[in-house]
């Protein structure tokens, strides 16, 4: 039953702007004005307008394409999004930040930023690549794995390198996928073991339950931190909302963690963590990548530092791709909040 | 030099305390053609130096200040949030020349070459219990503050500690009108800075009222200030903890910073940006032997265990509450049995 009110709920966490109408008709043709028929230099013109003024008015770019209808929904979306940060920004102050609504208010903040800042991509992304021949996403494999290594560099901290592994095992609708970085040049690991659960998916849209545990061992500064959380994960493709978006999706996630901080020659303590994010991701020949958010405070990159008052709420940003050759491929990923952290893997997936 | 500060920090090489440690070192120090004024270990600001008169703010109970004039004029020394029962000792005449309320008192020296003078009290070495307090966190609450230093002052303690935030945004007028409120105060209150004195210049604090990060030791107490504002510790704060963690004494340490490693309710994140980094604070604090930990940034109070610390968060200077909790105004009294070795902590709640 529950998964039958799932199937039919609005995909992930794009309800907003469902519900404001700008999603495209199941049934609408091709847009006239698409942003492919445009020519060399009106396609310059549209890019250059994605920046000016579309750093402000997103959407910009595909209104100088001349595709209005997506421009509009972009800067609806852009709309929906400043006002969702605006709000919890706002609740977060009048409340002090109580703890009785802060997860709610950051949640709601968090999915305003990233609205603001997927329309802003979306824009450069529909009039760069138009849809047109638009790589499609990959099948599901039943296996998954990575092996590489990974450069952590953190000021506080004395590691360095890591040798990094994970696995994707897919049974049905469970997937099980446990991962392991153990530093090369310290005593520090990191085990995570995930376990997710498919409740929605059309191949290139999903919408997973997750559990998952992690424990992190800081041998070295004499402390581990165990992590146990629960959570959602989602992707959307935007060809739902528009031709010029085909080939791109929206990923969005939120979840809860508890968290036990053992200090080797003292004691215990817990505390929660929220965890989620947004990214914004496009299909490529034969593999994909993304840009992304993680509201994360703990792993190597945890919570980014920035100047002001402003500091320790911020989580993480990140860029990843992979690209496979056969069935073994690359990933790269980078990352930067607290620490600066690249990895790059040899990855191998089986047999759809 | 600055611009060149600014650019390491903006790729990654610094970060974003790493010039507010630097700015530590230099605090204390100040020349004019007639006297150079060194304060030992920058347990104050100097706050003016004009020919031989010089006005010094106070951010430890006692100090030791070097004087270094190049005549044989006499050197006039005013200094600013001290506790009434202060003197100043040293090896040349030295008369007091001005007392203008019980906080600040100006002296005549007739210094000689290098000269060291002291400020000190009669019951700097006294064993017996005593009453400190804590508090933060006043920020656009300046006008309402006397409600608290009115409570503040019938306490019975001998001084105040300010966990941070004593502005709203860290301006030259607003760290002025803070000292100028302080002039009703009976005591002196040592602070350290928050994030919100880093709105716009975030060294202004150092010229007000010294160190970011300092220690000092009174009546069987080492009280040890952290400069915790951006949601990190430098690592230059890091080493200059070193000595007054490793010194091996038989004093109650208490440590206070404005933003707590952990916060208590984790999924708000009041907290370091970096999970794994607050927890190798908190261990290196415990290993060092700190008794309590004081903190304040989140506007509320919380009683709770930090790697077996106990820890305080006192957030309740006027700055908006957290809402429903109950809590409002607030200040701590923290009654200290150095003998017995134990802190007692009370709530004094301002508003009814």
């Amino acid at each position: 039953m529950l998964r039958a009110l799932l199937r039919n709920a609005p995909l992930a966490l794009l309800a907003l702007v469902t519900i404001l109408g700008v999603a495209k008709p199941a049934s609408a043709a091709p847009a006239a004005t698409s942003t492919a028929s445009i020519s060399a230099s009106h396609r310059t013109l549209a890019l250059g307008a994605t920046l000016v003024p579309g750093l402000v008015l997103h959407g910009a770019g595909h209104y100088a394409a001349g595709d209005t209808d997506t421009a509009l929904a972009l800067l609806a979306a852009e709309g929906v999004g400043v006002f969702a940060a605006v709000a919890g920004l706002a609740g977060l102050a009048v409340t002090g930040a109580s703890r009785r609504t802060v997860l709610p208010l950051t949640a709601v903040t968090m999915s305003g930023v990233g609205l603001f800042f997927v329309s802003f991509l979306a824009d450069v992304y529909g009039v760069a690549a138009t849809g047109v021949d638009a790589a499609a996403p990959a099948p599901v494999y039943p296996i998954e794995t990575r092996l590489g290594a990974a450069y952590v560099y953190d000021r506080v901290f004395d590691y360095g390198a890591f040798a990094t592994w994970d696995l994707e095992l897919r049974f049905g609708d469970v997937f099980v996928e446990p991962s392991a970085w153990v530093a090369l040049d310290d005593d520090n690991a990191r085990l995570r073991g995930r376990l997710a659960y498919r409740l929605v998916s059309d191949r290139r849209d999903y919408f997973d339950l997750y559990g998952a545990l992690t424990h992190h061992h800081y041998g070295t500064d004499g402390f581990a931190i165990t992590t146990a959380e629960a959570g959602v994960d989602s992707r959307v493709g935007l060809d739902h909302f528009a031709d010029s978006l085909a080939g791109s999706f929206l990923e969005a996630g939120l979840g809860v963690a508890l968290e036990g901080h053992r200090f080797f020659d003292s004691a215990t303590h817990s505390t929660s963590l929220l965890v989620g994010g947004f990214g914004f991701g496009w299909y490529l020949p034969r593999g994909e990548a993304a840009l992304y958010y993680a509201h994360r405070h703990d792993g190597f990159a945890a919570g980014s530092k920035v100047p002001g008052l402003g500091s320790g709420v911020i989580g993480h940003v990140g860029v990843r791709a992979e690209w496979f050759f056969s069935q073994l491929g690359f990933e790269v990923r980078a990352e930067t909040g607290s620490a600066h952290v690249v990895q790059l893997a040899l990855a191998y997936r089986g047999t759809p | 030099m600055k611009r060149a500060l600014l650019l390491l920090l903006l790729t990654g090489c610094l970060d974003v305390a790493d010039l507010r440690a630097l700015r530590d070192l230099e605090v204390g120090r100040a020349s004019s053609a007639a006297v150079t004024v060194e304060i030992v270990e920058g347990h104050g600001a100097v706050r003016r130096i004009e020919g031989t008169d010089v006005a010094v703010w106070a951010n430890a109970p006692t100090l030791e200040i070097v004087l270094q004039p190049t005549s044989t004029e006499p050197v006039t020394l005013t200094i600013e949030n001290i506790l009434a029962d202060a003197t100043l000792e040293g090896d040349v005449p030295i008369t007091e020349t001005n007392r203008r309320g019980p906080t600040e008192v100006t002296w005549t020296i007739a210094a000689a070459g290098r000269t060291v003078v002291r400020l000190t009290t009669a019951d700097r070495d006294d064993l017996t219990p005593w009453r400190f307090a804590v508090f933060a966190d006043v920020q656009d609450a300046i006008d309402e503050v006397q409600d608290i230093y009115t409570l503040l002052d019938q306490q019975g303690a001998r001084f105040a500690l300010i966990a941070g935030d004593l502005t709203e945004r860290g301006t030259e007028e607003q760290l002025q009108e803070f000292q100028a409120e302080m002039k009703s105060l009976a005591i002196p209150a040592f602070a350290t800075l928050g994030n919100h004195e880093l709105g716009d210049d975030d060294e202004l604090f150092h010229d007000y009222f010294g160190r970011g990060t300092s220690s000092f030791t009174f009546r069987g107490v080492r009280f040890t200030f952290v400069d915790s504002a951006s949601a990190t510790i430098a690592p230059l704060t890091e080493d200059m903890l070193v000595p007054w963690l490793d010194r091996p004494e038989d004093l109650l340490h208490v440590a206070t910073m404005h933003i707590p490693p952990h916060d208590p309710i984790g999924i708000r994140n009041g907290a370091f940006a970096s999970r794994a980094e607050a927890s190798r604070l908190l261990q290196r604090l415990a290993d060092g032997g700190v008794d309590t930990t004081f903190y304040g940034h989140v506007h509320s109070y919380y009683a709770f265990d930090n790697a077996g610390m106990p820890a305080f968060i006192t957030g309740g200077g006027g700055a908006i509450p957290e809402r429903m909790d109950g809590i409002g105004r607030h200040f701590l009294t923290v009654d200290a049995m150095p003998r017995a070795r134990r802190l007692r902590t009370g709530l004094v709640r301002v508003d009814p």
